[in-house]
């Protein structure tokens, strides 16, 4: 049986040869700019052009404000942590993953941080003036881009000029590789960002972004940077205020590499694909009396990542179902998301989530919805 | 060639930033370990020749920094330069 892999919200498979290419060839690489020695500049090398490359990417005009972290929960703990004081108040959407909904509980219990969650349409979206009034006074809106749950993209430009004055964090896991981003244009002030998704790099490796005038975070990791040796405090420039520790080199690199194939392509390409795949597999899913498809019906409004809601159906049983008799991977449950879940009335039970990617054709398409019909009769 | 001055940058990042630029500018320029005698740094300073220091300031005035110090090579140590003119904008006409 061949398998069919329809869980890339999770993490892209498969990768460019060229991002495997490069983490090896890092491998060999010596620690980036710590020594003075032309393999340590070498090793520098590669992590400067690949900050220029993501800066770039993501629309931000200097690079140092691209910040490497281990994921995008590394770098939305950073400013979650970094920014939020006791007594102030954060504002934010049912739709989040637990990468920002547990640190803010955590900071809640711990700091005194005042949260509030403003919930949703049925498909998920945020009213963005809802969320603006909400935001007013706050002293940070965070909001999820894209709904790994239901596919959902949030208006973000609408979000943006509603909380004009409030410092903004948009979690990207989801949106970066699916939609182009202009964080100086949209006045974007933090944006986290995954590698192993959307952009299709490894695992272990993302960007903090942030904006010329967004208020520096306090650093949450204290230590070496190469720089200012001789202080025993942190030094307070980007980006080696948030880079204590030798810097993930291979995911960089592999990253960078990944980032070139992607770039090869760009964005137009894909999400006219992105739709057409959506477009098929929800006007298919309509056929299937059972099957209740979270989030938006219009494929210009979300991703091609779907739950799915079978009517009674354990999400766990089906995506067993689907692995073992039809070579169907996909992902069931809550997602890390349940919040979200909440939100759109399938918690706790969850749902079984297909994902597809820029690899997936109609033939992918065709094959999950016999698949959906088979275990759904 | 020896490098003439050395510039101090903050950051490897703005280091290998300014030698992008330069280089790209046709100036000849090495990157070195910073000497143990001068200013705080990342480790690493830029090395140029005497007369593109103006031209080497305006790069760096372009990329958004200014040098942490910038120090004249001497026989037997370094001496800090304290006055930093900037070369102005190439002229787009003769």
């Amino acid at each position: 049986m061949v398998m069919l892999y329809l869980d890339h919200a999770a993490t892209a498979q498969p990768r460019a040869p060229e991002v495997a290419s490069a983490m090896t060839a890092a491998l060999a690489a010596a620690n980036p700019g710590r020594s003075g020695h032309q393999a340590s500049l070498d090793a520098a090398r590669i992590v400067f052009r690949a900050r220029a490359a993501l800066a770039g990417h993501f629309g931000v005009e200097d690079p140092r404000r691209v910040v490497f972290t281990s994921g995008c929960t590394a770098a939305i703990n950073t400013v979650l942590f970094g920014i939020l004081r006791p007594g102030d108040r954060v504002v934010t959407t049912a739709m989040e993953h637990n990468a920002v909904a547990r640190p803010l509980r955590a900071l809640e219990a711990g700091r005194g941080v005042t949260v509030e969650v403003i919930g949703t349409d049925a498909e998920g979206r945020v009213d963005s003036e809802a969320f603006g009034r909400a935001a007013t006074g706050a002293a940070l809106a965070v909001v999820n881009h894209v709904s790994n749950v239901s596919g959902t993209i949030q208006d973000l430009a609408g979000l943006r000029d509603a909380t004009l004055g409030v410092p903004l964090l948009v979690d990207a896991a989801q949106g970066a590789g699916h939609l182009p981003f202009d964080v100086d244009g949209l006045g974007i002030d933090y944006l986290a960002v995954s590698g192993h998704k959307g952009l299709r790099g490894p695992q272990g490796i993302g960007v903090l972004v942030l904006s010329p005038t967004a208020p520096l975070p306090e650093p949450l990791i204290h230590g070496g940077t190469g720089s200012r040796s001789e202080q025993d405090v942190q030094p307070g420039f980007l980006p080696d205020i948030y880079e204590a520790g030798t810097q993930n080199l291979p995911g960089i690199a592999g990253l960078a590499a990944a980032l070139a194939v992607f770039e090869e392509t760009g964005y137009a390409a894909r999400r006219i694909r992105e739709e057409e795949i959506s477009l098929r597999f929800l006007e298919g899913l309509r056929a299937l009396p059972r099957v209740r498809v979270l989030g938006p019906a219009e494929p210009r409004d979300r991703v091609a990542v779907f739950g799915l809601d079978l009517d009674g159906l354990d999400p766990g049983t089906a995506a067993l179902r689907l692995e073992r008799e039809h070579g169907i991977l996909g992902r069931a449950g809550l997602q890390c998301a349940p919040w979200a879940h909440r939100a759109l009335g399938t918690f706790p039970g969850g749902t079984l989530r297909l994902s597809f990617g820029p690899e997936n054709g109609t033939d992918a398409v065709d094959a999950a919805l016999t698949a959906l019909g088979d275990i759904c009769r | 060639m020896m490098a003439q001055i050395l510039v101090v940058l903050p950051s490897i990042h703005d280091i290998l930033a300014v030698e992008d630029r330069v280089r790209a500018a046709g100036l000849w320029v090495d990157v070195l370990p910073k000497p143990t005698a001068i200013a705080t740094d990342c480790g690493m300073v830029l090395g140029c020749r005497s007369r593109d220091l103006p031209a080497y300031l305006r790069h760096i005035r372009d990329v958004g920094l200014s040098p942490v110090a910038v120090y004249r090579v001497l026989a037997d140590g370094y001496a800090r330069v304290e006055s930093l003119v900037v070369e102005p904008e190439p002229s787009a006409s003769p």
